[in-house]
C-alpha cells in the first residue's frame, strides 16, 4: 500500500512550458505572485501547513514560516529562524530517512525528497507530516538553496493505524475460531487467503498461492463439485443474499474433510469493474460425522423401540411419529401398516386439549406420569393404564421430542382387586376371631365358673348330694370345660398380640430362665441339659412368646422321656445371616411322624398315652413362633429322640 | 378369723351373686350386703354414704361387665368423689384377658384383682387381709 504523489505538481515551476500554451489564469497568477508579495504570501499561509527555505551555503541558517510552527503548537515568536530550532523535534529515525533522501536529492534532482515525518507537539502528542522539498542549484548544478513544504497528514495516519488495528483483530478472531478468510477477484482472477484457510486442508499460504486453478474449488469431491460450482456461478450472476455451499475438499494426507463455505459479494471502491466475494470456510467434518452417528444410533434405537414388549413411542417436537413399537400398534388398535411421520392427533383425533397440553408441558422439559390410571372407554369398560410422557434431548439442552410409554394394567388391577376382597374376607374373619376371643374370656368362662362355683358350693352345703356315682363325673366334666375354655382363650389372645412390637432378648438369659422353672424335675429325673450359646447371641422376639415357647419345649421333653434311659437335652444356637436356628435335642421317646407329622402341631393333638398330655402346648408355641415371625420344624426318631428347631430373625431389619 | 359387717357385691349375674352370698355365709365372712346389678345404681347408692355418717361397706367386690355402667367406668366416677372414708375394692372377673389385669392396676382404689370361680377358701383370704 503507498500514497505516493508525483512530486512534479508541487514543485514551483518558475518557466512555462514551452510546448504547451498556458492557461490565462495561471500565467496571471504566476505574474502576480512574481510581483506582488501578498500572494505569496497567502499561499504560503493558508495552502500548507508549513513552509520553510534553507540556506545550503551556511546550513544553521533556516527561514520556517508561521504555521510551520502552528502545526506543531508552538508560538513562533519564540523560534529563531535557525535550523537547530526543529531537530529536536523531529523523531531521530525519520529525520535519518529525511537526510539520507536529501543526499540523494543533492546528488540527483531526479530523487525525489519526500517522506513522511514525525514531529513531537507541544502538548506531546505525535505530528504525522509529509514532508517534501525542491533544491536550488547555481549555475554548475551545486544544491544552494532547499525550499521545503509540509503537509499535516496525522488525521490520514491515526486512521491508518486504527483500520491496521482492526484488520488484526479480525485476523486474530478468524484465528482463535479456526474460521479460514477469502476473497475472490473474479475477473482478475486473483485468490487471497488466511493462514487458517491453508491449514484447514493441510496446506501453507505460499502452497496455494502456486495454484492455478481457482484455490475455491480445489481437490473438491467430484460428487460435490458441480452443485458447489453452479451456486457459486448462480450467486455471481444474481449477487443476492449470501453464497452457502457445503462439500468435500481432499486435504494434504488424502483425506476427505467437510466444507461449508459462506460468501458475500463486496462492491470494490477502488476499482469498479471488478466483481470480489469475500468469504469464510469452517471445517465441519466432526459436526457431519456427528450426525451421521446420531442417525446411525437413532435408526438402532427405532429397531429398540420396534421390537420392545411395551407399547412405547417416539415423537418429533410436531408430535409426528419417530418410532413406535408393535404394542404400540396392538394396545392401540392401530391399523395402518405404518405411523411413521404421522401425526399423533392425526392418528388419534380423539385426543383432547388436556392432553395437547400435557404433550406441549413435557415438550418444554416437565415429566408426565401416573402408576395407575383409570380410562372409561366410550363403550363403558374400564382400562387401567400406567404411562409415562417424557422429553428425549437432542443435545444437553436441547428437547428432540417425546417419548410415550403406556402399559394396559387391567389385567393386574382386577387381580389386585380380587386380593384386596381376600384381605377384606380376612380382616373380616379376623375381626370375628378377635370378638371370639373376647366372647371365651368374658361370657364362657363366667359361664364355667359359675358351673364350678355351684358344684363346689353344693358339694359344701349339701354333702349328700355329691354322694352318688354322677356327682364325681359333673366334676370332672365341669373341669374339663374350664380347662377347654383356657386353651381356647390362650390360642384366641396370640392371635390378638400378632402386632406386636419385637424386642432384641437375649437368648441365653431366656433358656436358663425355663431351665429354672422345671430345675425340680431336671434334678428329680437326674437330667443332663446341655448348653452351646454364646451369651451375646439375641433375637428378635416378644418376650413373654419366647419364655412360653422355651418353657414348654423344654417340659416336653422331660414329659416324654425315655423310660430306659435318664433324659439328656442338648440346647444349641447356630448363627446366620438374618436369622438363627435354636434347636432343642432329646433322647426321649420320640414321635411317630410319618403317622403324626401333619397333626404335630395341630389343636388337641397327642401322641402318648401320658396322663398330663393337653394337646394344646405345641399348637401354641407354634403360633407364638409364627407371630413373631419365625418357623417351627420337627425331627423325630421313635425311641430315639426328638429335636425342634426354632428359626427366628437375630436381627431388626 | 374376721368378719367383715358390710360387704358390697356389685354384679349381673344372679347366679354368682346367689353362689358369693352363700359362700359368705357358710363360712361366717359377713354378716350384711349391698347388692348392686350395675356400676350405676351402686354409685347412687354409695355416693351420699361417703359424705354422711352411715357406716360405709368395708370391701366392695367389683365386676367389670355389666349392662349401663360397667365396673371401669364405676371406678373411674368414685374416684372423683372426695371423702376421708377407706375405700377398698376388689375387681371380681371371669376375665383373663392381661389387659383388664394391666388396666386395673392403673387404679390405685383396687386393692386387687380376682379371677372368677370365687372359692370360699379365695374369700377367706381376702376377708383376712382386710384391715378392719
Amino acid at each position: 500500500m503507498t500514497f505516493s504523489i508525483c512530486v512534479v505538481h508541487l514543485v514551483p515551476q518558475g518557466f512555462p512550458n514551452a510546448f504547451t500554451p498556458m492557461n490565462y489564469l495561471k500565467n496571471e497568477l504566476y505574474t502576480l505572485v512574481k510581483s506582488d508579495s501578498e500572494i505569496f504570501d497567502f499561499i504560503q499561509k493558508s495552502a500548507l501547513d508549513g513552509m520553510w527555505y534553507w540556506d545550503l551555503i551556511n546550513p544553521e541558517e533556516e527561514w520556517m514560516n508561521e504555521t510551520f510552527w502552528k502545526t506543531l503548537g508552538i508560538d513562533p515568536s519564540t523560534k529563531e529562524h535557525k535550523s537547530i530550532e526543529w531537530q529536536d523535534l523531529i523523531h531521530p529515525e525519520d529525520l535519518k530517512t529525511a537526510y539520507g533522501n536529501f543526499q540523494k536529492h543533492c546528488e540527483d534532482p531526479n530523487h525525489p525528497y519526500d517522506q513522511e515525518v514525525r514531529y513531537r507537539h507541544s502538548d506531546g502528542s505525535t505530528v504525522w507530516i509529509q514532508c517534501r522539498g525542491f533544491a536550488i542549484r547555481d549555475d554548475r548544478g551545486k544544491p544552494i538553496r532547499m525550499i521545503g513544504a509540509h503537509t499535516n497528514i496525522t488525521k490520514q495516519k491515526q486512521q491508518e493505524l486504527k483500520l491496521s488495528e482492526k484488520i488484526e483483530q479480525y485476523d486474530l478472531v478468524a484465528e482463535s475460531a479456526q474460521i479460514g478468510t477469502w476473497k475472490v477477484d473474479v475477473e482478475n482472477r486473483i485468490f487471497e487467503c488466511n493462514k487458517i484457510w491453508g491449514q484447514q486442508i493441510g496446506y501453507e499460504i505460499e502452497e496455494v498461492d502456486s495454484w492455478k486453478e481457482n484455490p475455491l474449488f480445489c481437490f473438491i469431491h467430484p460428487e460435490d463439485k458441480t452443485k458447489a460450482l453452479d451456486k457459486f456461478k448462480k450467486y455471481l450472476k444474481e449477487k443476492k443474499g449470501i453464497y452457502k455451499a457445503q462439500f468435500r475438499v481432499q486435504n494434504k494426507a488424502g483425506k476427505w474433510v467437510w466444507i461449508q463455505d459462506r460468501g458475500k459479494y463486496l462492491q470494490d471502491l477502488k476499482n469498479n469493474s471488478s466483481t470480489l466475494i469475500v468469504g469464510s470456510r469452517k471445517d465441519i467434518t466432526n459436526q457431519i460425522e456427528e450426525k451421521e452417528n446420531l442417525e446411525k444410533a437413532f435408526e438402532l434405537n427405532r429397531l429398540f423401540v420396534d421390537q420392545a414388549p411395551t407399547a412405547i413411542a417416539m415423537f418429533n417436537k410436531n408430535m409426528e411419529y419417530l418410532a413406535a413399537s408393535r404394542q404400540w400398534y396392538l394396545d392401540y388398535s392401530i391399523t395402518i401398516p405404518s405411523v411413521i411421520g404421522k401425526s399423533h392427533y392425526e392418528i388419534f383425533p380423539e385426543i383432547g386439549a388436556e392432553w395437547k397440553g400435557h404433550h406441549q408441558a413435557c415438550l418444554k422439559g416437565h415429566i408426565q406420569k401416573a402408576d395407575e390410571e383409570k380410562f372409561v372407554r366410550e363403550d363403558g369398560s374400564v382400562q387401567w393404564l400406567t404411562y409415562e410422557v417424557k422429553p428425549w434431548y437432542e443435545s444437553e439442552d436441547s428437547i428432540g421430542g417425546l417419548i410415550m410409554y403406556t402399559a394396559d394394567i387391567t389385567s393386574i388391577k382386577e387381580s389386585e382387586d380380587q386380593i384386596q376382597t381376600l384381605l377384606d374376607v380376612a380382616t373380616s374373619q379376623n375381626k370375628r376371631l378377635m370378638n371370639f376371643a373376647h366372647i371365651v374370656s368374658h361370657n364362657l368362662r363366667s359361664h364355667t365358673g359359675n358351673l364350678k362355683m355351684l358344684s363346689e358350693l353344693m358339694k359344701e352345703e349339701y354333702p349328700e348330694t355329691s354322694n352318688n356315682e354322677f356327682y364325681p363325673l359333673v366334676e370332672k366334666a365341669i373341669k374339663n370345660l374350664s380347662e377347654t375354655v383356657l386353651n381356647l382363650h390362650e390360642v384366641a389372645v396370640i392371635n390378638q398380640n400378632s402386632d406386636a412390637q419385637l424386642l432384641k432378648i437375649n437368648v441365653l438369659d431366656y433358656v436358663n430362665n425355663a431351665i429354672e422353672t422345671v430345675q425340680a424335675t431336671i434334678i428329680k429325673e437326674g437330667a443332663d441339659v446341655q448348653l452351646e450359646i454364646d451369651p451375646k447371641e439375641t433375637l428378635m422376639g416378644i418376650p413373654a412368646y419366647l419364655e412360653s415357647v422355651f418353657l414348654n419345649i423344654l417340659t416336653n421333653a422331660l414329659k416324654y422321656r425315655s423310660e430306659k434311659r435318664s433324659p439328656k437335652i442338648d440346647i444349641r444356637l447356630v448363627r446366620r445371616e438374618g436369622f438363627s436356628e435354636i434347636s432343642f435335642s432329646d433322647n426321649g421317646m420320640g414321635i411317630n411322624l410319618k403317622m403324626n407329622g401333619s397333626k404335630l402341631f395341630g389343636m388337641y393333638k397327642t401322641f402318648h398315652n401320658h396322663k398330663d398330655s393337653r394337646g394344646i402346648g405345641l399348637f401354641i408355641t407354634k403360633n407364638q413362633i409364627e407371630a413373631m415371625g419365625g418357623t417351627i420344624i420337627c425331627e423325630s426318631t421313635v425311641d430315639e429322640g426328638t429335636i425342634f428347631t426354632i428359626k427366628l430373625k437375630n436381627e431388626d431389619n | 378369723m374376721k368378719t367383715i359387717d358390710l360387704a358390697c357385691i356389685i354384679d349381673d349375674d344372679p347366679i354368682y351373686l346367689f353362689g358369693i352370698k352363700k359362700m359368705m355365709e357358710v363360712g361366717h365372712l359377713c354378716k350384711g350386703f349391698m347388692v348392686y346389678n350395675n356400676g350405676l345404681e351402686a354409685l347412687n347408692a354409695l355416693k351420699p354414704m361417703l359424705s354422711n355418717d352411715e357406716d360405709f361397706p368395708q370391701i366392695i367386690l367389683l365386676d367389670l361387665n355389666m349392662p349401663i355402667m360397667d365396673g371401669w367406668q364405676f371406678l373411674d366416677e368414685i374416684v372423683k368423689i372426695p371423702t376421708s372414708k377407706k375405700v377398698t375394692i376388689y375387681i371380681v372377673s371371669s376375665s383373663i384377658d392381661p389387659m383388664d389385669l394391666k388396666k386395673a392396676k392403673q387404679y390405685s382404689v383396687v386393692t386387687n384383682y380376682l379371677i372368677k370361680p370365687m372359692t370360699i377358701a379365695n374369700l377367706e383370704k381376702v376377708v383376712n387381709s382386710i384391715e378392719i
